[in-house]
């Protein structure tokens, strides 16, 4: 119970701090809506994002089509709307795999030490052989192109931050007097990962789960651009915009649209990161 | 400094051998028959098996590994299975288009980022800190694919100033791509260089300088920027890194006939020996810029020099 109060103060006082960033609230702000877009797809627009209407194509933006139509006559909203549950899902999916995957190793390398670590951290080397993008994008030539291989390409592309990331905190918290105290008193090695060093690391894991997230959208809908992500006709902000570019020069709302949706969503990410990452840790300040 | 050199190629080796196995498993994962993907559905059996054997496909897997490494590591990597000419000779013709838009972008964001940077460190929080600030983090989550096709949208279809695609020589060509590859990296230069100014402004040293009556401009500009530059040069080193992958999507939308586009294409016809061979030449070229990034830390800072000296 005790513990309780001292854990809700505790995320009390991160919120304030995290308030009192104008950045992050309105990036916050921002994020909540397209969330929330995302979700209510079907109720906040009456248009179907896939059913073609030729008589209707290549429309400049009017009362009934904010956005404009497409060169199949489809909707630019309704699409791009129905194109966040799909960026946001694959930003989330490839970087929950990250974490989950990530962490683990990071843990049980910082915990162990030794061979173990040793064996787990040059692989993340290798991992980390390539720029980020471009392991992804060789992970999808090797799987083939489609949505569950990016989503598994682009995880794969950000174990290597999460793992590093985890091992330090570990090698840190491990050196606390508390875990020796843990490791005095008797605690199994599970008792000490998972009730000491696990919640006393998150912090950094979770400003990074933020920023990771806004590039690992950029990536999907990189990747998608190139035709190696999500397939036409799903409407996918990357594939959307790469779509719609032969007719970019009668009508560019479908290009323009998409990207602006990436665009926002990547930035309101970047500015809640960065007002995490003050809040939640401030020896990162300083940190770009 | 030469010990800590070698220790640091050596370091290396590993990490190589270990992105070839993954360069080499490409193939390999990819589901089905290679030599089908390669050639096919259509392709008569005896076609097939003639292109299994060329490729040593009927070997067990490590053998047709080490075969495979031999050769890479002579700059062999076969033949494009399109061209039919040798991946080495394709990708040597590419890479200089990707080099001079390479050079080119780091060299606007240089010219850009510091500059944009030390303004808003001497005056943090100011109108002009705000903007630039603002403007960064806009450069770092603009995905540069749609970027490239804006500028092309105002600056060759509205204003007409830039030609929209292609490298035929003239400078007007290299405007837009090397901007859109520029962008993100000025972006991370200015913040970066933002940060390191402040945290430099806020030492001893510099409250002494002032103290002792140095203009704003000699405090600013020598005692200051000397030591915040640190950082901000292996930031510039690493750039380049990142110009590879940014190169991909911009050599795409500008038809730049760079290696970037090239394992677009290669990825796409499902040629492996190339797709294998620009990976392989990424991931040394990465690792090459890497080791240089961290000698040249390891150099400017002196802290750093004496330790391993």
């Amino acid at each position: 119970m005790e513990e309780m109060t001292v854990r809700q103060s505790e995320t009390k006082r991160i919120m304030r701090q995290l308030m009192k960033s104008r950045r992050a609230v309105v990036g916050g702000i921002i994020l909540l809506v397209i969330i929330f877009m995302a979700v209510f797809a079907p109720y906040v627009t009456p248009y179907d994002p896939v059913r073609q209407d030729i008589r209707n194509r290549l429309q400049p933006p009017s009362r009934e089509h904010i956005f404009g139509t497409d060169h199949f006559g489809r909707d630019t909203f309704t699409r791009v709307v129905f194109g966040a549950r799909l960026s946001l899902r694959v930003g989330f999916l490839s970087i929950l795999i990250a974490i989950v995957i990530g962490c683990f190793l990071g843990l049980i390398a910082g915990y162990y030490g030794g061979m173990l670590d040793n064996i787990i951290m040059r692989l993340m080397d290798v991992l980390m052989a390539l720029p980020g993008f471009l392991l992804a994008l060789a992970i999808v030539a090797a799987l083939g192109p489609g949505l569950e291989n990016v989503i598994i390409a682009i995880g794969i592309s950000y174990i290597p931050s999460f793992a590093r990331l985890m091992r330090s905190s570990v090698l840190t918290i491990r050196e606390l007097d508390y875990v020796s105290a843990a490791e005095a008193i008797g605690s199994s090695d599970a008792r000490i990962i998972f009730r000491h060093i696990l919640p006393n690391s998150l912090n950094p894991i979770i400003v990074m789960a933020t920023l990771s997230l806004a590039g690992a959208i950029l990536s999907a809908a990189g990747l998608s651009f190139l035709g190696m992500g999500a397939q036409p006709p799903t409407p996918e902000w990357g594939s959307m915009i790469s779509s719609a570019r032969p007719y970019l020069r009668v009508s560019h709302w479908s290009v323009t649209i998409p990207g602006l949706a990436i665009f926002i969503t990547v930035l309101c990410l970047n500015l809640v990161g960065d007002g995490l990452r003050d809040a939640l840790d401030p020896r990162m300040k300083n940190v770009s | 400094m030469f010990r800590y050199i070698i220790r640091r190629l050596l370091l290396v080796i590993p990490v190589l051998i270990g992105i070839s196995i993954f360069v080499f498993l490409i193939m390999h994962l990819t589901p089905g028959d290679p030599a089908r993907l390669m050639l096919g559905e259509s392709a008569p059996a005896e076609q097939l098996e003639a292109l299994r054997e060329e490729l040593g496909l009927n070997d067990p897997l490590p053998v047709q590994y080490f075969n495979w490494l031999k050769k890479a590591v002579r700059l062999d990597f076969g033949r494009s299975l399109r061209s039919k000419k040798l991946v080495t000779d394709e990708i040597l013709s590419r890479l200089p288009a990707t080099a001079e838009l390479a050079f080119l972008a780091v060299g606007i964001a240089v010219l850009v980022g510091i500059p944009v940077g030390i303004l808003s460190a001497t005056r943090p929080n100011s109108l002009f800190d705000n903007i630039a600030m603002i403007g960064a983090l806009s450069g770092i989550g603009m995905p540069a694919f749609w970027q490239g096709i804006m500028f092309i949208l105002i600056f060759s279809v509205w204003l007409g100033w830039f030609p929209s695609s292609g490298r035929m020589g003239g400078l007007e060509y290299y405007v837009l791509p090397a901007l859109t590859l520029g962008t993100r990296s000025m972006a991370s230069i200015a913040r970066m260089t933002r940060s390191s100014m402040l945290e430099v402004l806020q030492q001893d040293f510099i409250r002494t300088a002032n103290a002792k009556g140095l203009s704003r401009f000699k405090v600013v500009f020598v005692h200051a920027l000397r030591n915040a530059l640190i950082p901000v040069v292996t930031m510039i080193g690493l750039q380049f890194g990142s110009m590879m992958a940014g190169a991909v999507l911009t050599e795409t939308i500008f038809a730049w006939p760079g290696i970037g586009r090239m394992i677009v294409e290669a990825i796409n016809n499902k040629d492996f020996p190339l797709v294998q061979g620009t990976i392989m030449t990424f991931a040394v070229m990465y690792a090459l810029i890497n080791l240089v990034v961290d000698v040249t830390y390891a150099f400017l800072d002196p802290r750093l020099r004496v330790r391993y000296n």
